[in-house]
């Protein structure tokens, strides 16, 4: 089942610095509203992140926990979405690597090209979700926070340079980053399956290409 | 690709992460957010204010600190104590072969006053280095006296000697060689090197002042031997060095001063062994003091004078007593003054010898007279000059050891200073952490105010 709206698009902020302050003095009624607006995109965060539904329900109320007991380290002066996806991120991370899981290096490669993909490979790609979201957990720490808090909670440069404490201009260089090594990722694991599913298939024998089986 | 407000990004695979369908989450999972958010606000304690939790950790941190500085620093200084031994020993034995070579390189006394083997001037001075000068000046004098009685003069109150009246001046280096001949005809048993001064410094203790007193016209006869301090009162006293004058062995010459305090089960005990330990060495105990009385400390302290060979042997026996809680060591090199010193008393003997022998030839009266009086004076400077390198050499050949034998509280004593110890230093590093914790702390609130955190877990 799918919900009705689309994953990047940003709910109502609760924005008032009233409510803020509320959040920060751990106001019960403003942290259900909060609960009640972001749980759904909390869980599918975790989710595209770990594959796993009974783990990211798990996480999801981690993660509102945690922001509960760190309220008082809220400045109230960033978004409140941008502090909880933060906090959640951390969540997600802490529990990789509780699971045993061991980051990619964060090595900086220059030599990865742009990626050019076809409209084809793209409308491919599209139905290929898994393979992609697996893509994004082989991601190092950095370029797969900055993804998940851009594509899967839907924040906005600027929000998530507050939540990581870095420069806009930092995040979108993340983001370039992550979206070439996301495609050198994908490209050769597309093209062993698509050698192995479409054999003979003339196109399909051109190095570098995505081809997946229709 | 997405729009954003202004933002705008232009990877071809936005479009696909942007597109991945939501999943719905479980039903219930609001309710259980609620519920845990519910269940961590009654476990959580009353709320501090924001300072508390960097308070706690900078606190927690100096605690440690502190502890380890309490249980280290004892240790610490021991080993710091044992460098600064290792330093002063290295030190010692630095000082010590340089005295060595200085003597060897400035003190060839005892081929300086050999006929057969001393050197001309000219091929090998004797007056390198301060030793050596004292030396040349002797000779110098005693050249210039010599000058002066050729030429009908009186020779100035404290010059030197060694020609005779009416004889011709003579080469410095010759005066050695005649007094070797009228040793020679005294039918010395002088060893070959330094026998000639020798042999010259007991004419002037013996022979001389008995004739010139057996005539009753020089007065009283100078003691041969000068009395040490132990000597004037009932003290075991220091057993003589024997006229130190005579010494030219070159030997590195060190007052040295020891303190040691010992810790003992029983100190009438321990001063028993402490005695025998020291007679055993051939020392001898210059004072001593014990108190022993009820509810107090038992305490004996002593001075031990001990030969200078036996020193460090003697030292390492004594501290079989007990537990040494204090070793304070001091010495002073005076093995320049040593030699001078002697170097000047055996001038001075040579010049009285002289005086005598003209003495004993001179006919008018008059002359007499003023001989007499020279022979005096010079006698009288003499005893002094002994007496201040006799004590010199007592210091040298007999260091002291201040012993001090102290009534330890049990074998748990070494614990209880080692707590009192700690405790010492843990007063120290708390007094440095009240200092410092507070500016830690107030730099830590300050950095997170003016530094904007990242969310916290």
């Amino acid at each position: 089942m799918t919900l009705g709206l689309s994953g990047t698009e940003a709910p109502p902020e609760p924005e008032s610095p009233s409510l803020r302050e509320r959040l920060r003095q751990q106001d019960r009624e403003a942290w259900e509203r909060l609960i009640a607006d972001e749980h759904g995109r909390i869980f599918n965060l975790h989710l595209r992140l770990i594959g796993d539904r009974e783990a990211a329900a798990d996480l999801t109320q981690e993660s509102f926990v945690a922001a509960w007991r760190s309220a008082d380290g809220y400045s109230g002066e960033g978004s409140p979405r941008a502090w909880l996806y933060g906090v959640a991120m951390n969540v997600n991370r802490s529990w990789l690597r509780s699971q045993g899981r061991r980051e990619p290096v964060e090595e900086i490669d220059d030599d990865l090209p742009d990626p050019q993909p076809t409209a084809e490979e793209v409308a491919i790609l599209r139905e290929r979700t898994e393979m992609v979201l697996d893509a994004v957990r082989r991601l190092p720490e950095s370029y797969r926070r900055t993804v998940a808090m851009r594509y899967f909670a839907g924040l906005s440069a600027g929000e998530i340079a507050e939540a990581e404490g870095v420069e806009p201009g930092t995040i979108r260089w993340r983001l370039h980053e992550a979206n070439k090594r996301l495609w050198a990722i994908l490209q050769p694991e597309e093209t062993a399956h698509g050698l192995q599913e479409e054999e003979g298939d003339n196109e399909a024998e051109r190095d570098g290409e995505l081809r997946i089986a229709p | 690709m997405r729009q954003n407000g202004t933002e705008s990004f232009e990877s071809p695979l936005d479009e696909v992460l942007e597109n991945i369908p939501q999943e719905d989450p479980p039903e219930d999972l609001q309710q259980r957010c609620v519920d845990a958010l519910e269940q961590a606000a009654g476990e959580q304690s009353p709320s501090h204010p924001r300072w508390y939790a960097p308070l706690r950790n900078v606190v927690a941190a100096a605690a440690v600190l502190v502890l380890i500085g309490a249980i280290a620093f004892p240790y610490y200084d021991r080993l710091r104590e044992a460098a600064r031994s290792t330093t002063t020993q290295s030190g010692v034995k630095h000082m010590d072969v340089g005295q060595v070579m200085y003597v060897e390189a400035n003190e060839p006394a005892p081929e300086a006053y050999a006929p057969e083997e001393m050197p001309p001037p000219q091929a090998a001075p004797i007056h390198a280095g301060r030793s050596g000068e004292a030396r040349e000046m002797i000779l110098a004098s005693e050249y210039q006296v010599a000058q002066e009685l050729s030429e009908g003069r009186e020779p100035e109150a404290g010059a030197g000697w060694n020609t005779f009246a009416g004889e011709e001046p003579v080469p410095k280096r010759r005066v050695g060689v005649r007094t070797a001949l009228r040793e020679e005809q005294a039918d010395s048993t002088a060893v070959a090197g330094s026998a000639p001064r020798v042999a010259t410094v007991v004419e002037e203790e013996e022979a001389p002042v008995d004739a010139v007193s057996a005539g009753g016209e020089l007065g009283e006869v100078v003691a041969p031997s000068l009395p040490g301090p132990a000597a004037r009162t009932d003290e075991p006293r220091t057993p003589e060095v024997e006229d130190p004058w005579r010494d030219f062995s070159g030997r590195r010459q060190v007052v040295s001063t020891k303190e040691m305090d010992v810790e003992v089960r029983d100190v009438e005990d321990a001063y028993d062994r402490a005695r025998s330990i020291v007679d055993k060495h051939g020392g001898f105990v210059a004072s001593d003091r014990v108190q022993i009385s009820e509810g107090e400390q038992d305490v004996a302290h002593l001075t031990i004078r001990l030969p200078v060979d036996q020193f460090e042997s003697a030292i390492t026996d004594l501290r079989q007593l007990g537990e040494v809680v204090r070793l304070v060591g001091e010495s002073l090199d005076v093995t320049q003054q040593y030699y001078q010193e002697g170097a000047e008393i055996r001038g001075m003997a040579d010049r009285e010898q002289w005086l005598v022998d003209r003495y004993e030839r001179e006919t008018n009266a008059r002359k007499k007279r003023q001989l007499k009086q020279q022979i005096d004076q010079l006698r009288r400077e003499l005893k002094q000059e002994k007496e201040i390198l006799t004590r010199l050499a007592e210091q040298t050949h007999w260091p002291v050891l201040e012993l001090q034998l102290l009534q330890s509280t049990g074998p748990g004593d070494f614990a209880s200073r080692m707590v009192e110890r700690s405790l010492s230093t843990l007063a120290w590093v708390g007094a440095t952490a009240i200092i410092w914790v507070p500016i830690v702390v107030l730099l830590t609130l300050f950095w997170r105010r003016i530094v904007p955190g990242k969310p916290q877990d």
